[in-house]
C-alpha cells in the first residue's frame, strides 16, 4: 500500500462517515456542517483524480455558496433539533429506508464487483486543467453550457419572485 | 497523484455508498430542507463517479458534465429553498408530514 492509497482511504472514510452524519443527526445546522466535511473530503479525492479545477469549484460553489444559502435559510426559519418529528421516532420508516438503501446498494455493488477493471494507470498531461475544462464545456457541451446559463438566470429570478413577500 | 494501481471499483463503490446514504436521507428525513441537503449529497456522489471515470479513461467529458451538474444543483438549491421559505410563511413549518392540503379532510 502506497501513501496515495492510504490518503485515499482516509478521505473516503471521512466522506462516508460525515455523509452518514448528514442523514442521521437531529440538528439541521449540524447536518449541514457535516455536509461541508463531506464536500472537503470529496474535493481532496477530486485532486487525487486529477480534477484540480473541479476540486476548487467544489469548495467555492458547494461549500462556499450552496451550503451557506442552506445554513442561512435554516437560521432564518430558526429550525431546531426538536422542531421536526425525526426518523428516530419512526422505527418502521427508518428500518424500511435502511433496507431499501442497503439492498439496492448490495445489488449494484455486486454487479460492479463482477466487472474486471485494471488500475487507473497514468493520467495524460493536462487532464483536469482549466484549459481542458473550458475546451470541453465550450466546444463539446455548447448547448448544455448555454442552457445552464439560461437555467441559472431563470432560477435566480424565479427564486426572488417565489420567496418575495406579497405586501412588498 | 492517485496510485496508478488503485482499483477504479473503489471509487465507484464509494460513490455508490454515498448515493444510497443520500437516498436514505431523502426517504427518512421529515425536514424538507434536510431532504434537499440529502439530494445535494446524491448529486455529489454522481459527480464523484463522473470524475473517477473521467480519470480512468483520460477523457474530459465526465468533468465537463460535472460543471453542468454543479450549475443545475445550484439552481435546484436556490429554487427549492425559495419554495420552502414561501411554504414556511404559509404554514409555519417545513415538516413534510404536515404538507397534506390535498388530502381528503374526512
Amino acid at each position: 500500500m502506497t501513501g496515495a492509497d492510504i490518503l485515499f482511504l482516509i478521505l473516503a472514510g471521512m466522506a462516508i462517515g460525515s455523509s452518514l452524519l448528514v442523514v442521521t443527526v437531529d440538528d439541521p445546522v449540524q447536518a449541514v456542517m457535516s455536509l461541508i466535511v463531506t464536500f472537503f473530503a470529496l474535493a481532496g479525492i477530486f485532486v487525487m483524480l486529477d480534477a484540480h479545477f473541479l476540486a476548487a469549484a467544489q469548495i467555492i460553489v458547494y461549500a462556499g455558496a450552496i451550503l451557506v444559502l442552506v445554513t442561512f435559510v435554516i437560521m432564518l426559519l430558526d429550525l431546531r433539533a426538536g422542531d421536526i418529528k425525526t426518523p428516530t421516532k419512526n422505527v418502521t420508516g427508518r428500518f424500511l429506508g435502511i433496507a431499501a438503501a442497503v439492498s439496492t446498494f448490495a445489488l449494484v455493488a455486486s454487479k460492479i464487483l463482477s466487472i474486471r477493471m485494471d488500475g487507473f494507470g497514468e493520467s495524460t498531461e493536462g487532464l483536469g486543467t482549466v484549459e481542458e475544462i473550458a475546451r470541453t464545456i465550450i466546444v463539446d457541451f455548447t448547448l448544455p453550457f448555454e442552457a445552464a446559463s439560461v437555467l441559472l438566470l431563470v432560477a435566480t429570478i424565479g427564486a426572488v419572485w417565489i420567496a418575495r413577500r406579497d405586501d412588498a | 497523484m492517485i496510485a496508478p494501481g488503485l482499483n477504479p471499483q473503489t471509487v465507484v463503490l464509494l460513490s455508490l455508498a454515498m448515493f444510497f446514504i443520500g437516498a436514505y436521507g431523502v426517504v427518512t428525513r421529515r425536514n424538507a430542507i434536510l431532504m434537499l441537503v440529502s439530494v445535494e449529497l446524491m448529486l455529489n456522489a454522481v459527480n464523484l463517479a463522473l470524475v473517477g471515470f473521467s480519470r480512468l479513461h483520460n477523457d474530459m467529458t465526465g468533468q465537463g458534465l460535472v460543471v453542468i451538474v454543479m450549475a443545475v444543483a445550484a439552481a435546484e438549491a436556490a429554487l427549492g429553498l425559495a419554495i420552502l421559505i414561501a411554504y414556511y410563511r404559509l404554514r409555519r413549518t417545513v415538516d413534510i408530514e404536515e404538507a397534506r392540503a390535498l388530502e381528503d379532510p374526512a
